[in-house]
């Protein structure tokens, strides 16, 4: 038997809550699982959503959060993850346009956005969990990525005006670091089953690699091409994924 | 005070006191609950409390396939749980036997 809309939107909303609020996975798939459990024979003898949870989903969310105790190994592994994630792009592209000397200011200020970006993002999604079913803002995230990809353009361009310390990486060193990202970039998707990040970064670099070497053209042209590419790509992707949850909302 | 509040704070040893007649998962105790007269309250209430409750070691859950496909979670009652339940049960005894008291010296 299937779930209503509003049931399977309260379970999504759970788990969103829960892990942004960095609660273990598996004691939040357990619960959400339950509760999932629950509402499937509460649907069958006619009764709501609010009958399981009161008159206000959010509080009861808040609810089950108060008694979950924080995880800092697994909040650790997601800030590892998406860390990783986001280095990939730009030590990847330092890669390829041969750079080796990474300064204490680079490395620093992007650990420092790192942290801001999650931080502020896990309060989004915190926020749009308990907004009781209403759509995400997905405005909002669409600015809340930009500003940071505009504060790394900002620390991009001050790391070339100060001078700071620096970490050089012999040329060996650096690519087996590159070989190690890519690696554990198709480990995780292979272990997520998620694609996306290695569809990513394969139309971020393939087009470059093809525009630089077969076409000779500028690093700035290369870098321009594959950055409209894959944000494209990206932005497709997530409208394709939009559509098919709006239909599978739509049969249910 | 509205009888849902009154009700929150008895709760767990009505859980406890459930949980210990028979392995039970959370549909059923709420089920039960139910039964019992606890209409007002809304049928989630049970889980933060379940959770609290296998934190403190006082019930336990097993994992098992279920007659309608998922796994289900099954409740039982563990040693502690069952002190806990003898000690709920004797404070329950002192609070109704003062109040009953004090409501009978009203009329």
């Amino acid at each position: 038997m299937t779930l209503s809309t509003e049931s399977t939107r309260f379970l999504e909303d759970l788990k969103v809550y829960l892990l942004a609020s960095g609660k273990n996975e598996l004691a939040t798939n357990e619960i959400v699982n339950e509760l999932e459990d629950h509402l499937i024979e509460a649907e069958a003898d006619g009764k709501s959503v609010r009958a399981i949870t009161g008159d206000s989903p959010a509080d009861y969310i808040q609810s089950i959060s108060k008694e979950m105790a924080f995880d800092p190994k697994e909040a650790f592994w997601i800030v590892l993850k998406v860390f990783l994630c986001a280095s990939s792009f730009l030590y990847l592209q330092n890669l390829l346009n041969g750079t080796t000397t990474f300064s204490i200011l680079l490395v620093g200020g992007f650990l420092l956005i790192s942290a801001v970006y999650l931080t502020t993002l896990a309060f989004l999604f915190r926020q749009d969990a308990l907004r009781d079913g209403a759509r995400p803002r997905i405005m909002r995230y669409g600015i809340h990525g930009s500003i940071h990809f505009l504060l790394i353009i900002g620390l991009l361009i001050v790391n070339g005006l100060v001078d700071s310390q620096k970490i050089t990486l012999s040329p060996s060193v650096s690519w087996m670091v590159g070989a190690l990202l890519i690696l554990w970039i198709l480990v995780t998707a292979w272990k997520t089953k998620t694609w996306i990040l290695p569809i990513a970064v394969s139309i971020f670099f393939v087009p470059q690699l093809l525009l630089l070497f077969v076409f000779n053209l500028s690093e700035i042209t290369a870098v321009l091409v594959s950055y409209v590419l894959t944000s494209i790509t990206i932005a497709v992707i997530f409208l394709r994924k939009s559509k098919q949850d709006q239909s599978k909302n739509t049969k249910l | 005070m509205s009888s849902t509040q009154m009700l929150k704070g008895i709760l767990d040893g009505c859980l406890l006191a459930l949980i210990a007649e028979e392995e039970i998962y959370g549909y059923e105790l709420a089920t039960k609950l139910k039964a019992y007269g606890f209409a007002d309250i809304s049928e989630g209430t049970i889980y933060p409390l379940l959770i609290r409750m296998q934190k403190l070691d006082w019930i336990e859950a097993t994992s098992r396939v279920s007659p309608s496909g998922p796994k289900r979670k099954y409740y039982s009652i563990t040693t502690s749980g069952v002190e806990e339940l003898a000690a709920f049960k004797q404070r329950w005894h002192h609070l109704s036997t003062s109040v009953e008291s004090i409501l009978k010296e009203d009329e």
